[in-house]
């Protein structure tokens, strides 16, 4: 057995792990079903996993690594979302609208992930029930984080913002360049510098 | 007329999924109906605890939130349409929007947790819910990609192709607020449009 085959089982296991976490009343049979679906992808630190103005129907559990998922507007590229190990991202927009994608999404580091159409998922929503009670839960939770970002932004302070990204993301803090937190949390990079050391004081 | 409405109900359900028809029937008798006077508040925020979904049989709400001395439009629901206070039915956390009945309205209401139970009961149901929670989520999207990539002018015009019927009905301030523009500018927009047409 190569060493590929013996990680593909283990995240396999792993992005089961994450699921039952999250939805523990899920048949775990289907579950194993299912996720013996997804299949390996490694991509290198910097590589380019999707490009604005492509089409993907394919969802992602990130095993090991980080990406980053940020748009271009005005020649000035807007960081959205960082994902980490033991998270899900996908095109949501091109699967959900069937246009193109608007977004980039980058590997800022080694990043191994596992992979699935989300049409084969789909067929696997309609061969089990508990399956497709998980899959609306995944994207009500998705649907949910994406409305209190926007609310985030508009209603709390840079400085709130910041604690609250903090609280949850500290391991990010020194793994990805600040110029992408300070986009990300819409302020610049020197108030986040301020920001930063104002919270180690 | 609540029978002739529930028809009304389980055809939208049936625009999503083709469910069989004695549990569509158990579905839409989850339903009954409620009447709200206009100006009334349908949902205000903080409204963290009985969430429901309601389908518009008759009249217009507006759901806003302020933010200082501003308000922020974020949708109009009218005639066979549906809504819910999703925000917190997906993060379990306080809403800060209202939800405000523009015209007299009349809606079929149901408790979301009865719905959640029938969903668990029945295959059928659950696929329903999610492909309404995806058709939501991608009108979301949407509206989210228009405010970031269209200008004052193109989301104007998507909004009279899209929501042409709306206009007149609606004062232009609540438009102006849906479209994040300022009043003057959509004043200019309209009396644009009429030239070129």
């Amino acid at each position: 057995m190569s060493k590929k085959d013996i990680d593909i089982e283990l995240y396999r296991e792993q992005l089961k792990q994450y699921l039952l976490r999250l939805y523990p009343s899920t048949n775990t049979a289907q579950l194993t079903d299912l996720c013996n679906q997804f299949t390996f992808h490694k991509f290198d630190k910097r590589q380019m996993i999707l490009k604005a103005g492509e089409f993907s129907n394919t969802v992602y559990f990130i095993c090991k690594g980080l990406v980053r998922i940020y748009y271009v507007k005005e020649d000035k590229e807007i960081t959205n979302w960082f994902i980490k190990e033991n998270m899900l991202f996908a095109a949501t927009y091109s699967i959900l609208t069937n246009n193109n994608n608007y977004s980039n999404y980058e590997a800022l580091e080694d990043t191994h992930v596992i992979k699935l159409d989300y049409d084969v998922m789909e067929s696997f929503y309609a061969k089990y029930h508990s399956l497709e009670h998980l899959g609306r839960k995944i994207i009500e939770a998705y649907y949910g984080a994406f409305m209190k970002k926007t609310f985030d932004v508009l209603f709390l302070s840079a400085e709130e913002r910041y604690n609250l990204f903090a609280k949850d993301n500290l391991d990010l803090l020194n793994r990805v360049p600040l110029r992408f937190i300070a986009s990300y949390l819409g302020i610049t990079q020197e108030t986040l510098s301020r920001l930063r050391s104002k919270s180690t004081k | 007329m609540t029978e002739l409405y529930k028809k009304s109900l389980s055809d939208i359900f049936l625009q999503f999924s083709n469910i069989p028809i004695s549990e569509l029937e158990e579905l839409v008798n989850l339903f009954s109906l409620q009447e709200f006077k206009k100006k009334s508040i349908i949902i205000a925020p903080n409204n963290t605890s009985d969430i429901k979904l309601f389908f518009v049989v008759k009249g217009l709400i507006r759901i806003y939130y302020p933010i200082g001395e501003r308000e922020v439009t974020i949708d109009f629901k009218e005639e066979n349409t549906l809504f819910a206070n999703g925000f917190t039915l997906f993060t379990n956390l306080p809403n800060i929007d209202y939800y405000v009945a523009l015209e007299d309205v009349v809606c079929l209401v149901a408790e979301s947790n009865e719905i959640e139970v029938l969903a668990s009961k029945y295959h059928s149901i659950e696929h329903l819910n999610r492909k309404i929670v995806e058709a939501y989520y991608a009108s979301y999207l949407i509206t989210n990609y228009n405010s970031l990539f269209l200008s004052a002018e193109e989301r104007y015009s998507v909004f009279v192709r899209d929501r042409a019927a709306l206009i007149n009905r609606l004062p232009l301030k609540y438009i102006a607020t849906y479209l994040g523009i300022k009043q003057e500018t959509l004043s200019r927009l309209r009396a644009k449009k009429i030239i070129t047409i």
